[in-house]
């Protein structure tokens, strides 16, 4: 099953990318279609890929550490403080290479904010993280709309930016995502059986020799940082890492062992086919935004699981 | 082996205060901490598991508590929380092989643990139950299913809050029988009188947060029981008694 | 009978013309026709980002108008671009004749001051203006070979002008063919997408819309772009109106010298 899983991603990493504005066919390409091919489109494909996995991954640790299926960047606060950054940054006419930037700053201290606010005696409480995410996420909302009321001009960038898509890719900027995502999996899948525990209450978790308190911090830290730099490159993309864990985890069962793995790879498969289905969907070259993509494959998807094997996400 | 020595602990919280002179417990003993609500027995679990702290010293074989790292106090002893539970679905067999988890080797469980596993899951009538998500149980069944975690951890002292919580009859007997015949050491606040003095050796009376009285078996009369729990307990043949068939 | 001649030539006209004294403007395009037509006394409202009419009224922007002070200002003439930003339960609320300004082509900024004229009792201005108008376009020189054109709204994310937009036209017009991409007025665009189409001639636009994009040449991705890059004023060239005329003049001259 795994290797059937890796091996149709592969296949679909291939194919898409022939997929796109221009249609290539790899065997005769012209000189332009080839370097089409391998600065725009290639590097494209693995982008999406990378921040597909990034958004998995993030929203499988999420789920585990803060007790809550329902835990993804939105509920934490990343995504939106990281958006802050950038709305602000288009709202003023910064350049475009600062945008990345500046989400990545607020989204930091989004990070730090709802980290500290959760933080009572020492303790992280995973109930009060998920409120203060969610204040920090109507904050950054009411920031982000007085932004577009009040840059008028500025109004359909921040709109088509907060929608999401991979806007401006080349081959550095994929290489730091992917050492991002490479670090952060290798930190996460040292701890994967200590990231199981946490699926106890956290007394039995603590007597059972993990230090529930600081390996939450660590993995709500890490989570988040793996947000903040997804968001600040390609926009807001919703439900990504809300359902693709659920779906690795109704597949191939809780174990954080599988699940690391399985949702960062569906997650890099999700947005793979998204990203294709965005690039080709409209003839002509024009894009659809790939964030309206995901929600509807993923929300679709998610439908379907819900009705046929609700139990195998989450008791109850 | 693993000797518990507890001395001059005190703990406050609000107005709630627990302050405990000298306790000793040696490898083997099986300790019922009997008192009324809120007389300080889940406390007094959570201080010696180090999920509290208090002033005062807690040493297991002569090293003070706090300066045992975590993941080594998870070979001295083993906790069994009241209430349980497992957030997304786990299979049974995977709960408790969770209770290797001190042992564990990286990131991988060696045929030990699989071994010891497999009799645990066994030993508490589990097997045909292994495949099943712990959150279909019935809270029996859970109960059963973390009493064997806590079990396959292997620790020599065994911490129990309340063990036959929501378990019926035959299950309680089955369970105090196993936990009482074992070598490790038993700690546990337990509800039912009649059971604790039917298979536990060493009473510690707790009252408002003080030690009453800290008896053995022979020692558990009436009148201490009844200044503990502030009702008349009287000695007598009881409507039903329990026993195995 | 002199009574009854006057009673009858009031009713006429009453009823034959109308004439608007309280003009609010919404549509900022229209404000360049409104001035040329000598009607710019009329206006007592206008948006915030018109720069005419110094003794008019602020309503808001043409994206949020304020109805309050539009009413206050008691107008029998509204000019709007479209119902998007000024709904018809809106226009409900206030008690004036709307004018659509709202030009696809230059041919229809023509057509439209005409009709706006009539609406001002401005029709032998709006002959003049009309006529100066086509007196600009007889003067385009025909391009033997019409350059491909993309013109970028803004860089991130990036988008660019629809058939749709009046720019399709312009550029049509100045002897250029703007790269067919679906009929809205702006669309998000696919960097490969620009690539592959091959245009001769990119236009970025500067301007509140587009702040500090990089110039195109710089940009890495279109190191492969065999295309020669003009930056225009986002202010000038997205308004439909008779500067529209002047700046397909200058897009025709460009094109001619690239030639």
């Amino acid at each position: 099953m795994k290797k059937l899983l890796v091996g149709l991603f592969l296949l679909t990493l291939g194919a898409s990318c022939l997929i796109g504005a221009t249609a290539i066919n790899p065997f005769a390409a012209s000189p332009i279609e080839r370097d089409i091919l391998l600065s725009l489109r290639l590097p494209r494909v693995l982008f999406s890929a990378v921040i597909g996995a990034m958004l998995g991954l993030s929203g499988s640790v999420y789920q585990l550490t803060l007790k809550n299926p329902l835990a993804d960047s939105f509920t934490t606060g990343a995504a939106s403080s990281s958006a802050l950054g950038a709305v602000l940054a288009i709202a003023f006419g910064l350049p475009v290479a600062l945008v990345p930037i500046a989400a990545l700053g607020t989204g930091l201290i989004g990070l730090i904010t709802v980290y500290r606010l959760s933080k009572t005696n020492n303790v992280i409480n995973p109930v009060t993280m998920i409120l203060a995410g969610v204040v920090m996420n109507i904050i950054a909302s009411s920031v982000i709309s007085f932004a577009k009321y009040f840059f008028e001009d500025a109004l359909s960038s921040i709109v088509f930016w907060l929608m999401g898509g991979f806007f401006v890719v080349d081959w550095s900027k994929l290489l730091l995502c992917a050492a991002v995502l490479l670090i952060s999996y290798l930190l996460f899948t040292g701890r994967a059986l200590h990231l199981n525990m946490l699926a106890l209450d956290e007394h039995s978790a603590q007597t059972l020799g993990v230090n529930v308190n600081r390996l939450r911090s660590i993995a709500f830290v890490i989570a988040t940082a793996l947000v903040a730099v997804a968001v600040s490159h390609t926009g807001v993309i919703g439900f990504v890492g809300l359902i693709v864990p659920h779906v690795a985890r109704g597949l191939f069962g809780s174990d954080m062992k599988q699940n690391l793995f399985f949702s960062s790879l569906l997650g890099a498969l999700l947005l793979v086919l998204a990203d294709a289905v965005s690039r080709s969907i409209i003839p002509g070259g024009a894009e659809l935004p790939v964030g309206i993509i995901t929600a509807l494959l993923g929300g679709v998807f998610f439908l379907y699981l819900l009705r046929t094997r609700r139990e195998r996400f989450w008791h109850g | 082996m693993a000797e518990l020595r507890v001395s001059k602990l005190h703990f406050k919280r609000g107005t709630f205060c627990l302050a405990l002179d000298d306790i000793t417990i040696v490898q083997g003993e099986k300790v019922a901490i009997l008192g009324e609500n809120g007389s300080g027995k889940s406390t007094l679990l959570q201080l010696l598991c180090g999920l509290l702290s208090g002033h005062g010293r807690i040493s297991y074989d002569g090293r003070i508590l706090k300066n045992i790292p975590v993941a080594e106090r998870a070979l001295l002893f083993a906790l069994l929380t009241q209430t349980s539970e497992v957030i997304f679905p786990f299979s049974v067999e995977e709960v408790v092989r969770f209770g290797r988890f001190p042992h564990a080797q990286g990131n991988n469980f060696s045929d030990e643990d699989d071994e010891l596993t497999e009799h645990h899951l066994n030993m508490l009538d589990l097997s045909a139950l292994r495949d099943r998500h712990f959150s279909q149980l019935s809270g029996g069944e859970q109960r059963r299913v973390m009493l064997a975690r806590v079990l396959n951890q292997k620790a020599p002292i065994i911490y129990l809050d309340e063990p036959n919580a929501s378990l019926d009859i035959r299950h309680t007997l089955d369970i105090f029988e196993l936990l009482t015949s074992r070598e490790e050491t038993v700690i546990a606040p337990v509800h039912d009188i009649n059971l604790a003095e039917r298979f536990f050796d060493r009473f510690l009376l707790l009252k408002r947060g003080t030690l009453l009285a800290d008896v053995k078996r022979d020692q558990l009369t009436p009148e201490l029981l009844t200044e503990t729990y502030d009702v008349q307990v009287a000695c007598g043949a009881a409507a039903f008694t329990f026993q195995h068939q | 009978m002199s009574r009854l001649l006057a009673a009858l030539l009031l009713l006429l006209f009453s009823t034959s013309s109308f004439a608007a004294q309280r003009i609010v403007v919404l549509a900022p395009a229209a404000a360049d026709i409104i001035e040329k037509l000598d009607a710019g006394v009329l206006v007592v409202g206008k948006t915030r980002n018109v720069e005419e009419f110094p003794r008019a009224q602020k309503v808001g922007s043409h994206i949020r108008p304020n109805l309050e002070i539009i009413r206050a200002l008691d107008p029998d003439l509204l000019i709007i671009s479209s119902n998007r930003f000024f709904s018809a339960e809106m226009a409900g609320q206030i008690d004036a004749q709307l004018f659509h300004y709202a030009p696809d082509s230059l041919n229809d900024i023509l057509q439209q001051i005409n009709d706006l004229a009539a609406l001002l009792e401005r029709t032998e201005q709006a002959r003049t203006l009309i006529a100066a108008q086509r007196r600009k376009l007889s003067q385009l020189q025909p391009i033997e070979k019409p350059p491909a054109v993309i013109y970028e709204i803004t860089e991130a994310p990036l988008t660019i002008a629809g058939n749709n937009n009046i720019l399709a036209d312009l550029i049509n017009t100045a002897g250029g063919r703007l790269i067919s991409v679906g009929s809205r007025k702006m669309l998000r665009f696919n960097p490969e997408a620009v690539l592959s189409s091959q245009p001769d001639v990119y236009i970025w636009q500067v301007g509140p819309m587009n702040q500090h994009p990089t110039p195109p040449a710089e940009r890495a991705l279109y190191h492969l772009l065999d295309a020669d890059f003009l930056k225009v004023d986002q202010l000038q060239y997205s308004r439909a109106n008779t500067r529209s005329f002047d700046n397909a003049l200058t897009l025709n001259r460009y094109f001619r010298e690239r030639q």
